[in-house]
């Protein structure tokens, strides 16, 4: 009953937690998308008229309906104008937001009436210090309170966010207009009538983790409150609408979920498949133990399902602590292993229900077995379906649906991300890579099923232990070819689950690094002064977009003294390495700019005219070099790149950009506090949405928990084929050490024997696993129209991981056959008593 | 008045396949044209060595394999053509299989009795069974152990439980194969004279078996020979 039941655990733990880590994955891209995202914007922000009395009660009725929110932040802005020093007035914002004068330095918690804090670049830019009037165009003045320390960029401050405009720079790097912090009652007081006093209540999601779930219901709670607003406002100057980027979280929450659960299907679908096969394979086991009673019963003429029905109560107890524990595990697996311990409440009852049938399955599954075991105990067919024919049909038919899935790959590719959204996953086309090891695993079998039936006599030549474990290895096809199988299975998920996992990252990584032209890349608009450490890891480069025959056209000047020890190329990116490539550009004077042309259709040693803006005269360039990619490259465009002295000569609106290879932490704000203005900031490690590539290795993983079971089931076969032998063995090995076998010799054989089948899978496995992600890696690129393009590797550390794993397994599993042989009465086993 | 036979065979043959080596099989074959008339009523004897068929005979009268050729009728009906559920109805109530190893023939978790109720169960005899049984118990002396669990049973109480549980609801065949090969002298006696006693109440028997014993005290005796009946 054990072995049954070890299977009902294992159907129980794939069906409940394959519901379970969707969930979970949900959960954790939740989690992932929230903390990339501002919670100022992500939340929700509810205007407080100031015509209306009883205004801030109605939004404080509204906001107490919201689930999964923070205690509000009550706010008002305004804007007013102060005198400067020349007489000019100047434009200044006073803003007050309930607690963010604790999150400056050094933090406050309250301003008095006309007193204004203000951030250290304000201050200078307005000249003014602590202490010092304001003088307001309106008339009155107000006083400098506090100046604190300018918040800090990269990253924002949580409290901070949401307020960029008042203190991050333009992308011309222009500062934002003069702000100043003030309380409630001063921004009231300056604002006087004028309707640019703002006064609101935001609601922010809560810092607790939310499931996928709670965020759906913190949306809608949003939009109803939203509504209320409306209703109740009916006379408001404007219509409120729901301007938060909660339901682009939630999309995309949404859309990994999806991803991972259609990812998750044929994987599923295997598991189940191949559990009911074991599960039968066990329950036959238990009919052979039971087999006489079985033979009674249908001798007697018992209907099978009433032989069914008196076996259910059994198989019912051991099913139920088996789903039990299978529920547990899984559970413990997922909150413990998965992407998210935090698990909604559905997804919870769905697992339970699957758990549920799954044992209701199981027993119905076992005990229709046992019927049908019974019942063909005592009346044989006299026509035989013979199973000869089933596995040949079973492998055609694995073949035909992995050309079809592969097909559908070829066609559709695999979970495409799109900017912040991913997108596609279909079924069939993800189910490719365990189509074909499972196809590869049939055909192997059958294959070996056909080879162990004429190799039974085989081993003649063999010293005699090793002859015995190899005639025990082509004893039977069946265990033997089970094993193996299930090894193959195991190793090969195992193996593809890696390749694609790793692929996706190192995908990631590479177009990254392509996208960005190094780690780190900085549009810069005056000549930065780089310290010697970094320098040798730093260059700058000028590009500009131009047009050229093909259309448009990105042009890159690199500093070829450099370019090469800041950037990296991968080494599909051309015939030649990085270095040898830039030394190519080196211009002469009167002769066109030598030039690596990144796609188009030019080919070395041909012209082209480059149209720059902002020039009458065509750049004229040779091409030197092309290349499939190179770093910098953005789009589908070609890329030009020449010597940076012919971008500064030709195109007068080129950017200045710094990149940089392992940037240290703060480049950019010393950067900036050196007086370098600063632009865009790309960094290879937040270019592409993390969460994406989460997505795709979340929906990769559950291939190896399939590589897992496998491997689970591997040792079930190895282990039932020792306890369905092991009287056999012990009756054997009694007369066989009369004649001077020893307990040396039955370890060889028992390691042969233990040893080869997963050995054998294990090389089937790897083999299966390589094709398929090979095949499947390519095919899968989440970003197939940005470069490079996806490159499968070896997950090296995962196949040494098993094959070192086989022979310790296989050790252990020997020394129980030898223990089980030698432990016995020989005289109850020649009985057969035991 | 001729009274229908309860069995009959005609020209019955059953060969086996046997796996051998590279996937090859040879046939042995068990039953040759056998031929056989049962009279309903009294103990028929299947005699001959081993390996002579006496256990496929019984498998295809008992409808627990079907011929390679000929018919075998039991109860007018011919087995070879019955479905499985007929074949089974067939086991259930027509003709009764007794095997050679007592204990293959009991639930060795219940006792006696529950042994009895079992198969009156399958047999459908229902508010009759108590009776029944306690006829039975009482025509084959089984008083003193019914109540025991099987698994404390002798050998020969075991088998004569067997016969007792076969004759449940009086089946007009009962088939026993060796009855007394695994018990020594005194309990064979012992169920030899139950199976008279169980012949005097009405049944049908036949006993395949190399017990002179049982030989002596049948009615009328079939010999076989490597599948052919040679009288």
């Amino acid at each position: 009953m054990l072995p049954f039941a070890l299977t009902v655990m294992l159907a129980v733990f794939c069906a409940a937690g394959a519901a379970l880590y969707v969930s979970s994955a949900g959960s954790a891209s939740i989690g992932e998308q929230l903390a990339e995202s501002c919670r100022s914007t992500t939340g929700l922000t509810l205007p407080v008229l100031r015509d209306s009395s009883d205004a801030e009660a109605i939004v404080a009725g509204l906001g107490a309906s919201l689930p999964f929110v923070d205690v509000p932040r009550s706010g008002a802005t305004a804007s007013t104008e102060l005198i400067d020093e020349q007489g000019t007035p100047r434009r200044l914002r006073l803003m007050q937001l309930d607690g963010l004068g604790e999150h400056v330095t050094a933090p406050f918690a309250a301003l008095a009436l006309g007193e204004v804090a203000l951030s250290a670049t304000n201050a200078e830019l307005l000249h003014l210090a602590v202490g010092d009037e304001i003088t307001l165009a309106a008339g009155g003045a107000l006083v400098v309170g506090r100046v604190y320390d300018d918040i800090a960029l990269a990253p924002i401050p949580d409290a901070w966010c949401g307020l960029e405009y008042l203190i991050a720079p333009n992308p011309a790097g222009d500062p934002p207009p003069p702000s100043a912090l003030a309380s409630r009652e001063t921004v009231r007081l300056v604002a006087g009538d004028d309707p640019n006093l703002y006064e609101f209540v935001e609601y922010r999601l809560t810092t607790d983790s939310v499931t996928l779930t709670d965020v759906a219901a913190t949306h809608a709670a949003f939009e109803r409150a939203v509504a209320g607003w409306n209703t109740a406002f009916a006379d408001a100057p404007y219509r409120m609408t729901l301007e938060t980027e909660l339901d682009t979280v939630l999309s995309r929450g949404t859309a990994v979920r999806d991803t991972v659960a259609r990812s998750l299907a044929p994987v599923r679908v295997a598991s189940l498949l191949s559990i009911a096969c074991v599960l039968i394979a066990a329950t036959v086991l238990l009919g052979r133990e039971r087999r006489r009673e079985l033979r009674l019963l249908a001798m007697r003429g018992e209907h099978p399902a009433r032989i069914a029905l008196a076996f259910t109560p059994s198989l019912l107890a051991a099913a139920l602590p088996a789903g039990v524990l299978g529920f547990a595990s899984a559970w413990l697996t997922v909150t413990h292993f998965g992407p998210s311990a935090l698990l909604e409440t559905h997804a919870i009852r769905s697992a339970v229900l699957a758990a549920t049938a799954c044992v209701l399955a199981g027993v119905m599954l076992a005990a229709t077995t046992i019927g049908v075991l019974a019942d063909r105990s005592v009346d044989h067919p006299t026509r035989h379906v013979h199973a000869r024919f089933l596995l040949p049909l079973g492998c055609l038919t694995l073949c035909a649906l992995t050309l079809w899935s592969f097909r559908r790959l070829d066609t559709v590719g695999g979970i495409r991300t799109y900017g912040v959204q991913a997108r596609g996953g279909d079924m069939l086309a993800l189910g490719f890579p365990l189509s074909l090891l499972l196809a590869m695993t049939a055909a192997t079998a059958l294959v070996l099923r056909a080879a162990i039936t004429h190799a039974r006599l085989s081993g003649g030549r063999l010293p005699r232990a090793l002859r015995l474990g190899w005639r025990r290895v082509v004893l039977e096809a069946g265990p033997t070819v089970a094993t193996v199988a299930a090894v193959a299975l195991a190793a090969g998920s195992m193996i593809t689950a890696t390749a694609l996992a790793d692929g996706a990252r190192d995908q990631l990584h590479d177009k990254a690094a392509v996208y960005v032209g190094s780690d780190l890349a900085v549009t810069l608009f005056d000549e930065p002064v780089l310290s010697p450490s970094l320098a040798s890891r730093a260059t700058l480069a000028w590009t500009t977009t131009a047009d050229w025959a093909d259309g448009r056209v990105e042009l890159w000047g690199v500093d070829r003294a450099t370019f090469a020890a800041a950037t990296a190329l991968r080494d599909d990116g051309s015939e030649l390495p990085l270095a040898d490539l830039i030394a190519l550009l080196e211009p002469t004077v009167g002769t066109p700019a030598p030039a690596i042309v990144v796609g188009g259709d030019l080919a070395v040693g041909e012209e082209a005219n480059i149209q720059v803006a902002g020039t009458d005269q065509p750049l004229r360039i040779a091409v030197v070099a092309t290349a499939r990619f190179f770093p910098g490259k953005t789009s589908g465009s070609a890329q030009v790149v020449v010597d940076r002295s012919v971008v500064i000569a030709g195109a007068p609106y080129a950017t200045r950009k710094l990149l940089v290879r392992e940037p240290p932490t703060g480049l950019v704000d010393s950067l900036r506090a050196s007086g370098v203005r600063t632009g865009v900031v790309l960094s290879s490690a937040t270019t592409f949405d993390a969460s994406n590539f989460s997505g795709l290795r979340w929906a990769y993983r559950p291939l190896a928990t399939l590589g897992l079971l496998f491997a689970s089931m591997a040792m079930a076969v190895q282990l039932l084929v020792i306890a369905a032998r092991r009287e056999t063995r012990r009756a054997s090995h009694l007369v066989m050490r009369r004649t001077g076998f020893t307990r040396r010799a039955l370890w060889r054989a028992a390691l042969v024997e233990t040893l080869l089948p997963p050995l054998l899978g294990v090389a089937v496995g790897i083999g299966a696993a390589v094709g398929a992600a090979a095949l499947a890696v390519v095919r899968l690129d989440p970003m197939p129209l940005l470069a490079p393009p996806a490159q499968f590797s070896m997950p090296w550390p995962t196949v040494v991981a098993i094959i070192v794993a086989v022979p310790v397994w296989a050790v252990v599993v020997a020394g129980l056959i030898v223990r089980t042989t030698l432990h016995s009465d020989p005289m109850r086993t020649m009985r057969g008593e035991q | 008045m001729t009274l229908q036979p309860v069995a009959r065979c005609v020209a019955v043959s059953r060969v086996f396949e046997v796996p051998q080596h590279r996937g090859a099989a040879a046939t042995v074959l068990a039953l040759d044209a056998v031929n056989i008339d049962i009279a309903p009523g009294g103990l028929l004897a299947l005699s001959g060595a081993s390996g002579s068929g006496k256990s496929t005979l019984l498998s295809l009268l008992a409808a627990l394999d079907r011929p390679t050729s000929g018919s075998v009728h039991v109860a007018g009906r011919d087995i070879g053509s019955l479905g499985r559920a007929a074949r089974r109805r067939l086991r259930r109530s027509t003709a009764v299989l007794v095997l050679p190893q007592p204990a293959d023939n009991l639930l060795l978790a219940l006792s006696g009795r529950g042994n009895l109720l079992s198969v009156a169960r399958v047999r459908g005899i229902g508010d009759r069974a108590e009776a029944v049984i306690e006829s039975l118990v009482e025509q084959m002396e089984l008083a003193a152990f019914v109540d025991q669990p099987c698994a404390v049973m002798s050998g020969g109480e075991q088998q004569r439980l067997a016969v007792a549980c076969a004759l449940v609801g009086a089946p007009p065949l009962l088939l026993a194969d060796e009855p007394t090969g695994a018990l020594d002298q005194a309990s064979a006696a012992t169920l030899i004279t139950s199976l008279r006693a169980a012949v005097q109440g009405g049944a049908t028997i036949i006993a395949a078996t190399h017990d002179p014993n049982v030989i002596a005290a049948a009615d009328s005796v079939v010999r076989l020979d490597h599948g052919r009946r040679v009288s």
